[in-house]
């Protein structure tokens, strides 16, 4: 790629790397759906010997083990891109270690991305095209503006002090308002947050379901059993 | 377990089947964006690791699709059985 910088190629095998990230996490659901057809199979083949059912067992086994090598590959395979990118642009990324199993579970593909901020980064872009979280903003500020006023030096019963007094007390009565003030304006945003998490979880279930019913359309098999 | 609770629990599993097959058609389609994207930023390395990155999207493809054909087939045999009960 000519012309193409290291930053470059570093930028878009990051992106790369989210893309495979994200996809070994839907390949590891594909093989949930998977085992768990392969139970019901399981569970409606006992006591028979048909071909049919034993086939539908023995496929629906070898598609769960199939969906789990698939997430394996992915896994792999973003270990080689890191190992590549830190190859040619030394540090850049942490290095990842290799998957004795299927193993690309939430937790593992989290702590993986962290350093990237792929998956964090792209949910606070989000973030900041969602209207309501300027509202989220604004109602924290006007809660920590009735705070700042309860606690504030407009009371009727504030005592007065002498002047050295006052002035250590002050410090620590500020300390301890802006501490309450910081608390509560993070835990506000941490609820906003996770409502607007949440209204985007909804969303992209939304969207996935649409896809499933179009695809679903698509795929010409019927398996409606009267 | 009687015809019904049969009929009923193969309709489970082909729903499994179903859901799974959806989710791995999108992993398949997700592979390949990620492989064209990974091909055309390393294009000209010979490195190694760039190399055995995309050898290994390129399989994770391969069985994606492999997956897909499973849980059909066994879906559709499921199924036969079940109507003939």
């Amino acid at each position: 790629m000519a012309g193409t910088s290291v930053g470059d190629v570093v930028a878009q095998f990051r992106t790369v790397l989210g893309l495979i990230d994200e996809t070994a996490v839907t390949a590891k659901r594909a093989q949930d759906q998977a085992q768990e057809a392969f139970a019901a199979y399981t569970e409606a083949s006992r006591g028979t010997s048909d071909r049919l059912m034993r086939t539908a067992v023995v496929d629906s086994r070898t598609a769960g083990e199939k969906a789990g090598k698939t997430a394996r590959l992915l896994s792999e395979a973003a270990e080689h891109f890191t190992a590549y990118i830190n190859s040619i642009a030394p540090g850049t990324l942490p290095p990842r270690s290799s998957a004795p199993e299927a193993d690309a579970s939430g937790d593992r593909i989290l702590a993986a991305t962290a350093g990237q901020g792929s998956l964090s980064s792209k949910l606070l872009g989000r973030t900041a095209s969602v209207p309501n979280a300027d509202d989220g903003l604004q109602h924290a500020k006007k809660i920590a503006t009735a705070i700042k006023d309860a606690t504030g030096s407009g009371g009727v019963a504030v005592p007065k002090s002498p002047q050295p007094a006052i002035t250590a007390v002050k410090t620590q009565d500020a300390s301890a308002g802006d501490a309450l003030l910081a608390a509560f304006a993070v835990a506000l945003l941490g609820i906003k947050g996770a409502e607007v998490a949440a209204r985007l979880r909804s969303k992209a279930r939304t969207k996935s379901a649409q896809r499933k019913e179009q695809k679903g359309d698509g795929s010409g098999r019927q398996h409606e059993i009267s | 377990m009687d015809i019904t609770q049969v009929k009923a629990t193969i309709s489970r599993g082909n729903q499994a089947a179903q859901d799974g097959s959806v989710l791995v058609q999108e992993v398949r389609d997700r592979t390949a964006q990620a492989l064209t994207s990974a091909a055309a930023t390393a294009h000209d390395s010979t490195h190694d690791e760039a190399e055995a990155g995309l050898k290994r999207l390129k399989e994770a493809i391969k069985e994606a699709s492999r997956v897909a054909e499973l849980l059909g087939s066994g879906a559709d045999a499921a199924t036969e059985y079940a109507l003939k009960l």
